[in-house]
């Protein structure tokens, strides 16, 4: 199967008409753990905003009925036979989506925060900008999104440090609403931080020489289930994010996984 | 209290001794460690009647007599772990390791306290105290390395084990003859009323 990069034909995107084709070759992957609550409807609105749109949901071990509601709506089910974070059940997801041959990957949260409408935004500045992630940010352009205090000076300095980590601005270092093409998923299959994977994973891609871009998007309120961060573990979240993010510049760069090494059409 | 230790001892000698004749095979190498104990206390208790002319031990001697028998409980547990396979080789080394360069401390306590003098300047006591808690350190920190090690790899696993589910999951649609099995078997229990599912 041979796979052209999305950078490598411009007039893919030309056609308005053809501007959906892409949703065929793309995964939805949305890690769950205990979702219950929200997964369903959000689930169903995929369904009906993109019908030929491949969802995946990876159930992290869940205590509820995670699984079955997702395939009973239509979902494939990764199940993991133990609880790996969202870290490990992202890396599962990316292996699942290489290893089936898709061309992109997005990633949305199962709790509704993320809403599936704005997909094609994501998709038309991964093409627009000829990056390999976009990230969804909530901060970026007129919707002001508020936190608590706190979490917004964590977010704000986290911020700062990935901005300068990646030579770059990146105005939500924390949204886990991202669409990856298929070099990225490559390398994220084989390497995937543990847990509070998105900055880190964001610092990785551009050590190794990918394009990075946000895009802004409105956030909605949490539809249902809990945050996987609390009070006490924003904090560590704080301490671990920013020691792998220094460690990370002292760590040898992977020639393998080098962007200018992944020219060639990558085998699924 | 030198007369109990020396009965001790005496009795230390004779059981395990006895345990290394007559007991049974597997039992012979905790034995054999027991009764190297026994007749190293022996010794040293015979060494302390010889040199000193004093009936009480020395504090001195007291203190080597801690750290012996620490050092050989931490060598024999250690043994003993491996030999039950309780423990792997790996992790044993440092133990090893541990235990006996206390014991050294407490055989050749001039020499090797004579030059932890000369290196840091600290008495006989805390230089021990500070072997100790250097190994242990080193282990706690060995251990912290194998944790990530096998955290990855269980990570690793377990992807695997999810992909290769969802593996079975696409066969089973795609042989009609296996029913309703294994995933799909789960999944009518779970749930009472599956819709047709999409795409899958």
């Amino acid at each position: 199967m041979e796979i052209v990069l999305a950078r490598d034909d411009d007039k893919r995107y030309a056609n308005q008409l053809h501007m959906m084709e892409w949703i065929k070759e793309s995964l939805l992957l949305i890690p769950a753990f205990n979702e219950e609550a929200a997964l369903g409807p959000l689930l169903d609105e995929v369904t009906t905003l993109y019908p030929d749109l491949n969802v995946a949901v990876i159930n992290d071990c869940s205590d509820d009925f995670t699984a079955p509601l997702a395939r009973a709506h239509g979902a494939q089910v990764l199940n993991l036979p133990c609880n790996l974070g969202v870290g490990g059940s992202m890396q599962a997801g990316f292996e699942y989506a290489c290893v089936h041959g898709y061309r992109y990957a997005i990633r949305c949260d199962g709790d509704g925060q993320h809403p599936p409408a704005e997909i094609p935004k994501l998709a038309a500045a991964l093409q627009a900008n000829s990056a390999d992630v976009v990230i969804g940010s909530r901060f970026l352009g007129q919707n002001a999104y508020t936190s608590t205090r706190w979490r917004n000076l964590g977010i704000a300095g986290l911020a700062a440090l990935l901005s300068y980590a990646c030579r770059q601005r990146i105005t939500d270092p924390t949204s886990g609403f991202q669409m990856i093409n298929r070099p990225a998923l490559h390398f994220f299959s084989k390497t995937y931080p543990a847990d509070y994977p998105e900055p880190e994973s964001l610092a990785l891609l551009t050590r190794q020489g990918y394009r990075v871009c946000e895009t802004s998007v409105d956030f909605r309120a949490r539809q249902g289930g809990h945050s996987s961060i609390g009070k006490r573990a924003a904090l560590f979240y704080a301490m671990k994010v920013t020691l792998a993010l220094l460690v990370d510049r002292a760590r040898a760069v992977d020639p393998r996984f080098n962007r200018q090494n992944i020219r060639e059409p990558l085998a699924p | 209290m030198k007369a109990l230790l020396e009965l001790l001892s005496v009795g230390l000698v004779l059981l395990s001794g006895l345990l290394f004749v007559a007991g049974r095979k597997q039992n012979r190498f905790i034995a054999g460690c027991w009764l190297l104990l026994g007749v190293a206390l022996v010794l040293f208790l015979a060494g302390v009647t010889f040199t000193t002319h004093a009936k009480v031990m020395t504090m001195d001697l007291k203190l080597r007599a801690v750290t012996g028998l620490l050092s050989f409980f931490v060598l024999i547990a250690t043994m003993e772990a491996v030999r039950r396979t309780q423990m792997r080789e790996r992790y044993a080394l440092l133990w090893l390791g541990t235990g006996l360069v206390i014991l050294v401390f407490a055989i050749y306590p001039t020499v090797t306290i004579a030059w932890l003098q000369k290196v840091t300047g600290m008495q006989y006591v805390t230089a021990i105290v500070v072997v100790i808690f250097g190994f242990l350190l080193l282990v706690a920190f060995h251990f912290s390395v194998e944790f990530s090690h096998l955290h990855r790899k269980l990570g690793a696993l377990t992807r695997h084990c999810a992909l290769l589910e969802r593996r079975i999951e696409e066969l089973e649609r795609e042989v009609p003859s296996l029913g309703k099995t294994g995933t799909d078997k789960f999944q009518a229990l779970e749930t009472p009323n599956p819709p047709p599912s999409r795409s899958a």
